[in-house]
């Protein structure tokens, strides 16, 4: 992350009104994007417009900033291991950690396409998954369907509501939260339809071996969500693509004066969306040999906690996918750590509840304090 | 992505030491909910006791002969009394009540009694509580209104509803109580009655874990607090049963409520991290079994952990057959549920005394789950039980068959 302080940002820009590749190194919105990301460090009108390194102090502060959170994780690990001496700090309880939060990684980043698109508010990521866990065990269960063709019809119908969601929420211009919340219950329904209201099992054990398998004492599930995240994360920062949608999130109608095709990309994240969240809910239902389309709504409040918490981590102030994947693991830890506390079930909801609306305070006071 | 905050930019500058604050707080919340999760305990465990080889034996010995009739297809008891004056029942309307009828047990059911009532010529009519009191007494007040023939109040716990429940039998409408644990104080009147859940299913199934484990298990149990009803299941019903038969077992608990039902498999896999020798773990309800199956899958404990549940469903049958930890399920006859709460309704109409029931439950293993058809029509039509001479026995108390 470049440590620059000076620079015009997105909304003070004069854009052109065409540009003939926004997307080009040096381009408009390669330049408005960097310039927008290029907040840290000492204030131009502090050093009278002239540009100064950072100093080491303020790279420090900044590396601080940027890992506070991964350091906050290994202090509750050495707390959980020295209130539960020879129970925390264990192999198994770290492949535990790792090895449960499939579902949780592949709707968070469903969320995030939508969220680096300036859309943050996708009610139906959950159903999506749910939609698309349950498809695959009434096919294979209750129809004999061969599993392959049940997955792949799961994905595809899955995300046709995505490209539905992106429809009318970018090119009719419905409300987000009425289309998403809307069409996440009309899923949900036609999810308990197909189920017969209630939890879908009875899928030969042998499928669970490619969720579950065990690679270097993880669970393969885990490995999907890695590659996922680091993919996402090398087409948002690596990539035109990358580039539009952060340029689209930040400021949809600059993105739009620089000639990117905002709808596109805005419609795109939908779907791409909507793809993630029905690929995690076809390795859900392969792990577990079946689904119960009623925990679905279960999956909403996870995500929303860990992308808005991944906020505090890697790029402060900003939805970032490595951010986010810590944020789901670091909650894991110190879920698990109070369950193995002997804590009660309300006290699971106190740690999520709090940690997610401190974080987001923190979040929002730096956005405050930016550029 | 990154650009997501700056729509909202100011000009200050940031300031790493500002949000490394806040970030303490977020640590001080994490110390804090540590410090708090020693207020509340979800988990108790109990050693065995110190009982001879003898006793560990007659348990064993106990559980099997137990375990081995339960596997077979069940009696369905039917009454003695005829109804008498079943003509002038005849055009009435019973209203239906379930917890949600979103739920397929109660689903199937309502089917039962519909067609059960339909046979001496009384309509149903069907109100989903949908889980919430405010539900409950709009169907309560729905039923009032409508001058009911009766309620059939179902899951129900009747603490929420008493007052709803004493309304209606003060207006002359019968009220039937089913699957509820039936404690005092309760409303009780000539017309109101309560049929208990089928508690022994939540003992047959600690029956097959002593059984199976030859008397030396270590069981997990999970206890929903959601009502007093599923709160007694298990502690009522199911522990007090292993405890009395297998003095070599140990019993650890988990409480958990279905609003965080979202938990469960963090806490099942925190359960079998600290008590690695759990080898059992029984859900009375079999729709928490895939949280319970995703818990023991985090913990990769799949090849040492075996998963019985009662209040079985089809999900459930096709688990045990599908090879899964799910080794054992218990199932109680919806449908015959359907044709004891009809009875019950129709003898409280017609002025006659209340009867009581006995469930018939069946216990599925790899033993005999090739035996039956699992599919939503057999669930639906009550075959994994057997025979259906009882309906054509009711049909003739009734004098309509």
């Amino acid at each position: 992350m470049p440590l620059r302080a000076t620079g015009p940002r997105v909304t003070d820009m004069n854009v052109p009104a065409k540009q003939d590749d926004p997307s080009s190194p040096g381009g408009p919105a390669s330049q408005a994007v960097d310039n927008d990301v290029a907040v840290a460090g000492p204030p131009a009108g502090r050093t009278g417009g002239t540009r100064h390194r950072p100093g080491v102090s303020a790279f420090a502060r900044d590396f601080g900033t940027r890992t506070a959170i991964i350091w906050i994780w290994v202090a509750m690990i050495v707390i959980y291991t020295l209130l539960e001496p020879g129970q925390f700090f264990e192999v198994s309880v770290f492949q535990t950690i790792f090895s449960s939060q499939q579902a949780t990684v592949f709707l968070a980043l469903g969320l995030l396409c939508t969220v680096c698109v300036g859309e943050y508010v996708d009610l139906s990521v959950a159903s999506l998954f749910g939609l698309s866990a349950t498809i695959v065990p009434v096919l294979v269960v209750f129809h004999g369907w061969n599993v392959v063709l049940a997955c792949v019809v799961a994905i595809v119908a899955t995300t046709a509501f995505g490209v539905v969601n992106g429809a009318l929420v970018v090119f009719v211009g419905v409300n987000v939260i009425v289309v998403t919340l809307g069409s996440g219950t009309l899923m949900l329904g036609l999810a308990l339809w197909i189920s017969h209201l209630g939890d879908v099992a009875g899928m030969s054990n042998s499928y669970a071996g490619f969720a579950l398998h065990s690679i270097f004492g993880l669970q393969a599930s885990f490995y999907y969500g890695v590659v996922l995240v680091l993919a996402f994360a090398y087409i948002l920062a690596y990539t035109p693509l990358g580039r539009r949608m952060r340029f689209v999130g930040a400021n949809a109608e600059v993105a739009r004066l620089s000639g990117i095709r905002v709808n596109r990309i805005r419609f795109g994240a939908f779907v791409i969306g909507a793809l993630i969240c029905a690929v995690g809910g076809v390795i859900a239902a392969l792990s577990l040999g079946g689904f119960d389309p009623n925990s679905t709504q279960s999956y909403l409040f996870p995500t929303f906690a860990t992308v808005f918490l991944g906020m505090a981590a890697i790029q402060p102030g900003r939805f970032n996918p490595i951010g986010t994947f810590i944020a789901i693991y670091f909650l894991a830890t110190g879920i698990l750590g109070l369950e193995l506390l002997g804590a009660a079930g309300w006290i699971s909801d106190v740690f999520y509840g709090g940690a997610l609306v401190i974080a987001v305070t923190a979040a929002t006071l730096l956005r405050r304090k930016l550029v | 992505m990154k650009r997501c905050s700056h729509i909202m930019n100011s000009r200050r500058p940031r300031s790493p030491a500002r949000f490394g604050t806040s970030l303490a707080a977020l640590a001080g919340a994490l110390a804090l909910g540590t410090a708090l999760a020693a207020c509340g305990s979800s988990s108790s465990s109990n050693s065995p006791s110190t009982k001879s080889n003898s006793d560990v034996s007659t348990g064993v010995k106990y559980a099997q002969g137990l375990v081995t009739g339960g596997l077979k297809e069940p009696t369905a008891p039917v009454p003695s009394a005829a109804i008498s004056n079943m003509a002038a029942l005849k055009g009435k309307t019973v209203y239906y009540i379930p917890v949600s009828a979103d739920v397929p047990a109660f689903a199937i059911t309502a089917a039962a009694m519909k067609t059960a009532l339909a046979t001496a010529g009384v309509k149903l009519n069907v109100c989903s509580g949908n889980f919430t009191p405010s539900g409950f007494s709009s169907c309560f007040a729905q039923a009032i209104g409508a001058h009911a023939g009766a309620i059939v109040s179902d899951a129900i716990p009747f603490q929420i509803t008493q007052g709803l429940i004493t309304e209606a039998s003060k207006k002359s409408i019968p009220v039937v109580v089913t699957d509820v644990n039936i404690v005092s104080p309760r409303p009780t009147a000539a017309n109101i009655t309560y049929i208990s859940g089928s508690n022994q299913q939540y003992a047959m199934a600690q029956d097959w874990i002593i059984a199976d484990s030859g008397g030396k298990a270590n069981v997990l149990e999970l206890e929903a607090t959601d009502s007093p009803t599923s709160a007694a299941g298990t502690a009522e019903y199911a522990i007090p049963a292993l405890k009395a038969h297998c003095p070599g077992c140990t019993v650890t608990t988990l409480k958990f409520s279905s609003s965080n039902e979202q938990l469960l498999p963090s806490e099942i896999s925190a359960l079998l991290l600290k008590h690695p020798n759990i080898n059992y773990i029984f859900s009375e309800y079999d729709q928490y079994v895939p949280g319970v199956m995703q818990g023991v899958q985090q913990a990769s404990a799949t090849s040492k952990v075996k998963i019985v549940a009662a209040a079985a469903a089809l999900s459930g049958l096709q688990d045990v057959k599908s090879s899964t930890p799910v080794k054992a399920e218990i199932a109680d006859n919806q449908v015959y549920n359907g044709w004891i709460d009809a009875d019950e309704a129709l003898r409280l109409m017609a002025g006659q005394a209340a009867v009581t029931y006995t469930i018939p439950i069946r216990l599925f293993t790899s033993t005999n789950i090739g035996s039956v058809t699992l599919s939503n029509a057999a669930q639906a039509s009550g075959e994994w039980f057997g025979a259906f001479g009882y309906q054509q026995q009711f049909k003739h108390l009734w004098g309509v068959g």
